[in-house]
């Protein structure tokens, strides 16, 4: 009885949002909405896939986790900036930035990437990792998509300049790790970026 | 029938357009309801603060001093070194009595009991034992939280020497999944059992493994993997250890998560060039659009009846919540104000949506009534927490 009572809230409750009113416009987003003639059919197929075991690298051990009570005021302590990755010098500590919601390489950043290129084969024992970053605005498991095609873009890049690509690794931190800690364009375009951190 | 309707003028003010809804309530228990509690009797009692401090987290609660316009009324009494919390109900006079013991452990008893109370005076279920799970800095290190609704018992479940994120918790609360990063690029997904503590790595490789959700049962892992070249979807069986791929593509692919629809998940795709959402038969591999309203719309969450879903649409660069029915014919904005948020949920008993919104330096736990509109901050923490999970 608790069941049905429980469906037929929700249904009302549903109906009672489909009589939802908006009286004014609806806002605008930013950017202007897809347009329905511009989307493929509504349904398609997905190509047919085979089953594979689940794979794990050897240095993954399984281990025990150790709990740990925090309190607000543990939290509060722990909030040191987060560890950063060795900062480099010359050539890798310069950073490509691309536009919201972009993972093309922009114009202005090639001669970055020729001049990263130029070095790794002047430096052939070196490997690097490409890290892919994101502003803040959007949403976070997005933005986790979106750095990494920023890093394989850049990975790309290298790879047709040349470099061996399994001299490069690539990783994603969205936008866990801004640049600067501010909310406006100038912090936004900044923190939209690839770094280049050699592999020790 | 009752109509009601809603005028959200502070939130007007404080926004650059204007809602207006109008929502007939046709079935009582969806509208607010007014509790009077007791104030004398509960000076002094600790159990009555804590459970009073729970009952107050729902946003269809409305505490009220006057005990004439409540519909129930709840008070605290001393018996010995044990408390009895009465519940009466106004209208009938029926009293449901609790008797709380001494030696009990107050925050669990109170949420106990604040379900129990919330499911008798609402007739929906009570979602006070629900468990949420997010990441957070620790020392420069991101790691893996446990915490109850109200942010009272947290508990840091991770200790690694690299990022972890992106959590999702089982449906049943037993199983906690996240990510873990590698120093030289990579990541693998790791499968903490709640019961025995066992932190294993259920899959990994170059590029990044995310978890978007478990199944229903919570047997299963839905998960995306990139490897820099293609995009896949993965349902991974946790009692079996095998791994299935499910859906590939070119483009990026983001938080597949249970529909409650046989079959089928969601997950989020820039197939057509912006991220939009997307319904998936794995059976059939049917394809199916489900946003087309907005240029950025992402992170799903849908209704246990699996009708309705609600996701992130950025509008004007903020981050608002919308619910939509899966062909799109009921839609509606749930935070027309200018606060952004991430991670919606929609709660057990289908009344609520769990939503994350952030400060500078702090973050905060939401809870929005979708009847209402009316919300409720469940608990702030002075952090910038990420990646929240509810179940």
């Amino acid at each position: 009885m608790r069941k049905v009572l429980l469906i037929l809230c929700v249904l009302v409750l549903f109906s009672a949002c489909a009589k939802q009113k908006v009286v004014s416009q609806p806002p605008q987003a930013d950017i202007k909405p897809v347009q329905q003639e511009q989307v493929v059919p509504k349904e398609q197929k997905a190509p047919e896939m085979k089953l594979q075991e689940a794979q794990i690298q050897q240095k993954e051990e399984p281990k025990k986790a150790k709990v740990e009570e925090v309190t607000p005021t543990m939290i509060a302590q722990a909030q040191t900036p987060t560890l950063e990755t060795a900062k480099e010098d010359g050539v890798l500590s310069k950073m490509i930035h691309f536009d919201f919601d972009k993972y093309d390489i922009k114009k202005e950043y090639v001669s970055v990437l020729k001049e990263i290129a130029e070095y790794l084969k002047a430096n052939p024992d070196i490997r690097i990792l490409i890290e892919g970053h994101c502003d803040e605005r959007g949403t976070r498991e997005y933005n986790l998509q979106l750095g990494m095609r920023r890093a394989e873009s850049a990975k790309k890049y290298l790879v047709d300049l040349g470099i061996d690509e399994k001299r490069i690794e690539t990783i994603s931190y969205g936008e866990d790790r801004p640049l600067i800690n501010e909310q406006n364009e100038s912090a936004w375009a900044k923190n939209r970026r690839c770094e280049f951190k050699r592999i020790k | 029938m009752k109509k009601v309707t809603f005028f959200f003028i502070s939130f007007i003010l404080s926004v650059s357009f204007a809602y207006s809804l109008t929502i007939e309530i046709s079935n009582p228990n969806l509208r607010p309801f007014k509790l009077h509690i007791s104030n004398q009797k509960t000076k002094n009692i600790e159990f009555a603060n804590t459970l009073t401090h729970y009952i107050q987290l729902m946003p269809n609660i409305v505490l009220v001093d006057d005990i004439d316009s409540a519909d129930n009324s709840l008070s605290f009494e001393k018996r010995g070194d044990n408390i009895n919390v009465n519940l009466l109900f106004l209208k009938t006079q029926e009293m449901i009595t609790y008797e709380i013991k001494k030696a009990e452990d107050n925050i669990n008893t109170a949420i106990r009991l604040a379900d129990m109370i919330f499911e008798k005076m609402t007739h929906s279920s009570g979602i006070f034992s629900s468990n949420l799970v997010f990441s957070m800095n620790w020392n420069g290190v991101r790691q893996i939280f446990l915490s109850d609704i109200s942010g009272k018992k947290i508990r840091k479940l991770t200790d690694n020497l690299t990022d972890s994120i992106a959590p999702k918790i089982s449906p049943q609360r037993n199983y906690v999944v996240y990510t873990r990063y590698f120093k030289t690029g990579g990541t693998s997904l790791r499968l903490i059992d709640l019961k025995n503590l066992d932190d294993i790595p259920i899959y990994s490789s170059k590029g990044l493994n995310v978890a978007g959700s478990f199944s229903e049962e919570g047997t299963k892992i839905f998960f995306t993997s990139y490897d820099g070249k293609i995009s896949k979807i993965f349902v991974y069986s946790i009692n079996d250890k095998r791994l299935e791929p499910i859906y590939s593509s070119k483009a990026r692919l983001a938080t597949p998560v249970k529909t409650f629809i046989k079959n089928n998940i969601s997950f989020v795709s820039d197939e057509y060039g912006s991220p939009q959402i997307f319904l998936y038969d794995i059976e059939n591999k049917k394809v199916k659009r489900l946003t087309y309203k907005h240029n950025y719309s992402t992170s799903p969450s849908f209704a246990p009846t699996g009708t309705h879903f609600v996701y992130v649409a950025m509008v004007s660069g903020i981050n608002k919540i919308f619910a939509s029915s899966i062909d799109g014919s009921d839609f509606a904005l749930l935070t027309p104000i200018e606060k952004g948020f991430d991670d919606p949920h929609w709660s057990k008993n289908e009344r609520f949506i769990f939503a994350l919104s952030k400060d500078v330096n702090s973050s905060s736990v939401y809870l929005i009534d979708i009847a209402t509109l009316r919300y409720v901050k469940l608990f702030t923490l002075p952090a910038i927490i990420s990646y929240l999970n509810i179940e």
